[in-house]
């Protein structure tokens, strides 16, 4: 025998014991029924069909595919053109998953290979009404990126070193879910998740709970704490549902018309609302698409806004043309007045709504818009006529602020609470034409089965020094570390990259590489992104067309619900195939959280023995888990009213009708939901028991208890009043060269972390260059294109400069969501989207960033990741941005003081970011000063009021402060 | 030839079929000593495995044989084809034809069905007309776990084909490698002689293995970089090769690069000659000896030149490579240097040495 047959007998002779798993992999039916690995525009054999055509008796167009054709819709395939080759789809309604919005989608998949071609409009979605930016349309993209995590990951080197293993999700299930059991054992404020936008609405919070931890960790105080405060103070309620639709003045604070938080659904409406006669009011140092739009423009100094805004309510007010009658019937203002002697100095005996009246006026008086055009730094004229438009109005003023001025100021929340104080004027609470509140236009069902409140309260969320922060601190959770008051056994990150987004980013680069404060790191992501390249485990979540939630939200004046759904899997299904788990119709291994978080508590618990596998199991199927038809089967069958009768009205199940239309719409209009008669509960206006609104009072709370009670005794906090902003024009020395920086403005097209690996949304915006007015870069000596240093309290940058006479001269100003980089050539992130960068760890706190490559084209199984045009990627400003907690609302107030601004010396390079943490570290501090403690003024000795938000509520049991001393000493040691 | 009954062969590219499509979700330790000696570590193995396939040699004939390299084309195409006409093919959806761990299903599925002498005719035309030139690249990797995988593959299919000789179809032992017909050229170019190519063409013929009968994997491309001083580039293959020979034009080194290219060609000849050694006929190797011979040609001419050639500075009064490589870079301007370079070329005149 030769060598050759003795080594290859030797080989055969050594396998021949084994059994059949060695059988080829192909042999038996394939375990991946839709495809396993990189997604490929992979195409059915051409079959003969005629084009599916919608004929109407008036010979119009046919806008959509009506539903009753969604089972079987043949077009023309357009990558065929110009020959005519038909494609049957399966057209299957989803949920876009990029912002906030919920906007509708259809997804047309192929019939023959569970390909998707595109992604359009839902026509029947309530909201969005058939109707997307960019964004949306733009998820295919995200679906076939080929730089997509397509199987679960495991680190294999050092965090950070970039190196990985493939591991099954069965490993993961494992060994993530023993981690979680043992963290449980131990205690119930070891297990953390950490979401950005959540993109659905219980499901998450439910699974939470059963695990009994305080484990929710959001990313509102720096989205939207500031606003959630002042409207939750007013109303309990925290977030405000405009119907510009019908409006006849819409005010708006920042950019929403073009990319608010509602973006896509608003501005449709705020079109119609225009188009019907509104007059549309803007605030924006800046000169958006929006201002230009806008009947009149404020650009107004940041921080003013709240002075503008009293100015406006001080004009109805001396004029008694506010509305009188609602705001005596609906404002808390005997209670006013029975505190008004101690804190407004005010004479006592007054208890009649005239006195009230006079006070208002005395109080609001000094608010003339002479002082709110010196503040504003904007022609008097236009505050004026922004105060008629206003008047005028009626009960029809819509009005909105979300981010932008709320959550850019120390003191934001009372922007918030100055805007709505003008809805209270006018009397447009929740009519038509004026401000709902969300909680009327949101419906969130009851969920199967809910698990009890937890008791627990974590620290690293919602510390003592933050009392009435909207919600958990999650912004400062490396600083928390840092100071040692704890530590996480498993960190979910969700959907999320807290060191990009968050200020102080090498602060969290600290943080996530420090295995032993954050002992496991899990990033549950659709792609890449800079956090995830320092976690342990890195498992890829679905898009828009590849998980289950539900969804709804508020915008405009009805209630509906949206059903995110796997669109293959759904299409896979329709044509009879089964599917046990979404990761096997999803391309590669990409699964959903909606089926994880299920499987992976059943292996927290598997015997039962903690009581949290009895709230996973199938209602059906005793013993097993639950299955996301039974799950939202249930959901449908029985927490959504209408629904049951509507899906019976066309023969088919809840479920099924939600699968077929994607949405459904629970009420057209709910207009003053707070009149309505109470049965038990509510409040007594003029003799009669109505439902009201969820404040202490029942009313709405111009004069606030709770502020009071927790230490803000000050009139300027208790009451809507304009607070003095971090970046007042005191703070910024313009005679030395200081500027305001203005880092948090947004784009139509991206959306923070989440759309860096869509090509097609970076063809359009792809970099963020500093916005300077002429007049300052006329003293800096730069022109667009010149690269400027902007140096702020712990650290500088390079970037770009843009001259235009577009922004307020004394600021600066950088969008939102770009200058993505990645560590590794090859992987972390999409070569045309993100920067090739290095990180430098200097010492003594010296941490730099610098750019060693742009964006640039690079080679794929699609030709349109070769067409990169562009070389600038942006700047990644956040880093150097020192953390400033609002001491009331918690939220982080991302304006930032410039102290110095010129133009870039030799050297210095586009994108280099250099940061010294030390000084982070003493910005914190002194920011951390403001706050006025539970420990020191809870009036009961709880953590906080019981009546305010929480995403998830612990026990009341939970809210005592354990003992205040020792808190207190083991924080400050 | 082993004494292997069909069943024996069919487990063997069983074994090897799985682990080569599977192997990234580990490989069971019993199995795993068949391949090495010593105790064997997990995570180590599923590591190499995205070295070696994902990062490193795609295990793909296009990759080897496409002019692109490219899967997805002809090769994959005259494959997927070929396997069509003996029976279904295996179904995947998630990789193309020709990948190793396909082949290797699928002749395990003949075998099996005792097609045994069609299944040898497959592996010499598909097979083995590449998977020597693929283990030279793979070996050059730090992975050595796969490389022995990839040689027991290699032994599997050397013996298998030897079962034609048996058959009585010899013919078929000296014409093994895809038709030239369909799949462009096998003899080695010459593409100096053309006078337009510049230096990028250079690199897309080096990066081409199905040209140059050489595949140069990135980490290879950083090893002949880093003793020249060289940058190691970022992108493609194509784009590192271009970056690596812009770079040694640029500091008068190319020289040393066509030399120590020619010395990895070379290794890649001699080490081919002793795969075919007491495994297969020689002549399976013809076409790749062909091109490799071609490319030591090209290298050779392309360092002369350049050795010819005025240094840098002195440049203005140059005729030789020099001013080629500027003219090339003139047609290619992408960059601000690249534009400076476009000007020094207007001022020295565009002649073309090669």
């Amino acid at each position: 025998m030769t060598d050759l047959a003795s080594r290859v007998a030797k080989f055969l002779g050594a396998i021949g014991g084994r059994g059949a798993s060695d059988e080829p992999a192909f042999e038996s039916k394939q375990t991946n029924v839709a495809g396993k690995a990189l997604p490929v525009y992979s195409r059915a054999p051409i079959d003969p069909k005629r084009l599916t055509t919608v004929q109407h008796p008036d010979g119009r167009m046919s806008t959509y595919p009506p539903p009753e054709a969604w089972d079987d819709w043949v077009e023309w395939d357009s990558q065929a053109w110009p020959k005519k080759v038909p494609r049957n789809y399966s057209l299957v309604p989803t949920i876009c998953f990029n912002c906030e919005s919920a906007c509708g989608l259809l997804a047309y998949v192929d019939k023959k290979t569970y390909e998707v071609r595109k992604f359009e409009g839902n026509p029947k979605h309530p909201g969005s009404r058939g109707r997307n930016c960019a964004k949306g349309p733009a998820t295919h993209n995200q679906v076939y990126d080929p730089e997509r995590i397509l199987h679960p990951l495991k680190r294999v080197g050092k965090r950070g070193e970039g190196k990985w293993k493939r591991v099954t999700w069965d490993e993961v299930l494992d060994d993530v879910g023993a981690q979680m059991r043992a963290s449980r054992q131990r205690r119930r404020d070891g297990i953390m998740y950490h979401v950005g936008r959540p993109g659905e609405d219980h499901y998450t919070n439910r699974c939470i709970s059963a695990w009994g931890v305080d484990g929710h960790n959001s990313h509102t105080n720096i989205c939207s704490a500031g606003a959630r405060a002042g409207y939750a103070l007013w109303s309990g309620i925290d977030r405000p549902s405009p119907d510009h639709a019908n409006a006849r003045a819409i005010l708006l604070i920042s950019s929403h018309l073009e990319t608010g938080h509602y973006f896509n659904p608003h501005a449709q409406r705020i079109i119609e609302g225009k188009l019907g006669g509104a007059k549309l009011i803007t605030m924006d140092p800046r000169l958006s698409n929006t201002a230009s739009s806008s009947d009149v423009w404020l650009p107004t100094w940041p921080g003013s806004e709240s002075t503008v805004l009293l100015a406006i309510a001080s004009y109805l007010i001396r004029r008694r043309s506010y509305n009188r009658d609602f705001v005596r019937r609906w404002v808390n203002w005997e209670e006013f007045l029975r505190e008004a002697p101690k804190t407004f100095q005010l004479p006592s005996g007054k208890t009649s709504f005239a006195d009230f009246e006079r006070c208002l006026e005395e109080l609001y008086a000094e608010f003339t818009f002479e002082r709110a055009a010196r503040e504003a730094q904007v022609p008097i004229e236009r505050i004026e006529e922004a105060a008629r438009i206003v008047e005028q109005a009626g009960d029809r003023l819509a009005a909105h602020t979300w981010r932008a001025a709320s959550i850019g100021n120390l003191g934001g929340w009372q922007v918030a609470r100055c805007l709505f104080f003008l809805n209270v004027l006018t009397g447009s609470v929740g009519t038509k034409g004026g401000t709902s509140l969300n909680a009327w236009n949101k419906f969130v069902p009851k969920p199967f089965k809910k698990p009890p409140a937890f008791n627990a309260w974590n620290e690293l969320h919602l510390p003592h020094e933050w009392p009435l922060a909207f919600f958990e601190m999650s912004f400062l959770l490396p600083h928390f570390l840092e100071e040692e008051r704890g530590e996480i056994d498993v960190y979910f990150s969700r959907v999320y990259n807290p060191m990009w987004i968050n200020p102080d980013g090498f602060m969290w680069l600290k943080a996530l590489q420090d295995t032993q404060k954050m002992k496991l790191h899990v990033a549950l992501t659709p792609t890449w992104n800079e956090s995830a390249w320092f976690a342990d485990y890195v498992l890829p979540m679905g898009h828009a067309g590849e998980r289950h939630d539900l969804m709804s939200q508020e915008t405009h004046a009805g209630q509906w619900i949206g059903f995110r759904q796997p669109v293959r899997r759904v299409a896979m299904e329709r044509a009879g195939q089964k599917v046990k788990h979404t990761h096997e119709a999803n391309p590669g291994e990409v699964w959903e959280e909606a089926e994880f978080w299920v499987e992976v508590s059943g292996r927290m618990d598997p015997d039962g023995s903690l009581g949290i596998r009895q709230w996973f199991e199938s209602p059906e199927r005793p013993g097993e888990l639950i299955s996301q038809d039974e799950y939202w089967g249930y959901i449908f069958d029985h927490s959504v009213p209408g629904l049951p009768d509507a899906a019976k009205a066309e023969g088919l199940t809840p479920l099924q009708y939600m699968r077929k239309y994607g949405c459904f719409e629970i009420k057209a209009t709910n207009y003053v939901p707070y009149e309505q008669i109470a049965s038990e509960g509510g409040v007594e206006v003029d003799g009669v028991k109505r439902r009201g609104f969820p404040t202490p009072s029942g009313k709405l709370e111009f004069f606030s208890p709770t502020m009071r009670d927790w230490g803000w005794t000050e009139p300027e906090y208790v009451i809507p009043w304009s607070l003095k902003s971090h970046v007042h024009p005191d703070h910024i020395d313009r005679e030395r060269g200081e500027m305001l920086l203005l880092p948090n403005f947004r784009l139509p097209t991206l959306i923070h972390t989440r759309s860096a690996n869509a090509k097609w949304l970076y063809e359009i915006s792809h970099n963020n260059p500093v916005w300077m007015h002429v007049s300052d870069a006329s003293r800096l000596g730069v022109e667009t294109g010149d690269l400027v240093r902007v140096e702020t309290e712990i650290g500088h940058f390079i970037d770009k400069v843009w001259v235009t006479e577009g922004i307020k001269p004394g600021i600066v100003a950088m969008s939102h969501h770009l200058g993505r980089w990645r560590l590794q050539e090859s992987s972390g992130g999409s070569p045309g989207m993100t920067a090739l960068a290095t990180l430098e760890d200097k010492g003594d706190g010296q941490n730099e960033l610098h750019i060693v490559k742009g964006g640039s084209g690079w080679k794929t199984f699609d030709p349109d990741t070769s067409r990169i045009w562009w070389k600038d990627v942006g700047v990644h400003q956040n880093l150097t941005h020192g953390v400033h907690p609002d001491p009331v609302s918690g939220a982080h107030c991302w304006l930032q003081r410039a102290v110095n601004v010129r133009k870039a010396e030799p050297g210095e390079r586009h994108g280099d970011v250099s940061v010294d943490t030390r000084k982070s570290m003493a910005v914190y501090r002194k920011w951390l000063a403001l706050t006025r403690s539970a420990l020191e003024h809870s009036p009961d000795g709880t953590r906080r009021p019981m009546w305010l938000k929480r995403p998830l509520k612990p026990v009341a049991e939970a809210y005592q402060l354990p003992n205040g001393n020792a808190l207190r000493r083991s924080v400050v040691s | 030839m082993s004494d292997a009954g069909s069943t024996d062969r069919a487990r063997g590219y069983a074994v090897l079929s799985r682990l080569l499509l599977d192997g990234a979700h580990g490989v069971d330790p019993s199995l795993a000593k068949v391949f090495v000696e010593g105790p064997v570590d997990d995570a180590e193995l599923r590591s190499q495995y995205v070295a070696a396939f994902d990062l490193g040699v795609p295990p793909y004939a296009s990759a080897l044989l496409e002019s692109t390299g490219r899967v997805g084309g002809a090769v994959t195409r005259v494959i997927s084809d070929a396997m069509a006409e003996q029976g279904p093919p295996p179904q995947s959806e998630q990789l193309a034809a020709d990948h190793l761990g396909v082949l290797f299903a699928h002749l395990a599925r003949q075998c099996r069905a005792g097609r045994e002498t069609e299944a040898a005719r497959f592996a010499a035309s598909y097979v083995l007309s590449w998977l020597p030139a693929y283990l030279t690249a793979l070996e050059r990797l730090s992975v050595p776990f796969w490389i022995a995988v990839t040689r027991v593959a290699l032994d599997v299919v050397s013996d298998h084909v030897r079962l034609l000789a048996g058959a009585g179809d010899a013919a078929e032992l000296g014409s093994a490698e895809l038709g030239s017909a369909e799949l462009g050229s096998a003899a080695g170019e010459a593409i100096l002689a053309n006078r337009g190519t510049g230096l990028r063409d250079v690199a897309e013929y080096l990066a081409s293995a199905g040209r140059s009968g050489l595949f140069m994997s990135d980490a290879e491309c950083s090893l002949v970089a880093r003793p020249l001083d060289l940058p190691r580039g970022f992108g493609s293959r194509r784009q590192r090769l271009e970056t690596l020979l812009r770079s040694a034009a640029e500091y008068d080194v190319l020289p040393a690069l066509c030399q120590s290219l020619g010395t990895m060609v070379a290794g890649r000849e001699e080490r081919l000659r002793e795969l075919a050694e007491g495994r297969f006929d020689p002549s399976h190797l013809e076409g790749w000896m062909r091109k490799l011979a071609a490319t030591q040609q090209t290298l050779e001419e392309l360092g002369s030149a350049a050795a010819g050639a005025t240094p840098r500075e002195d440049r203005s009064s140059s005729v030789a490579f020099g001013s080629r490589v500027a003219a090339h870079d003139e047609r290619t301007t992408e960059e601000g240097w690249a534009s400076s370079k476009a000007r020094e070329t207007q001022a020295i005149g565009g002649e073309s040495c090669c």
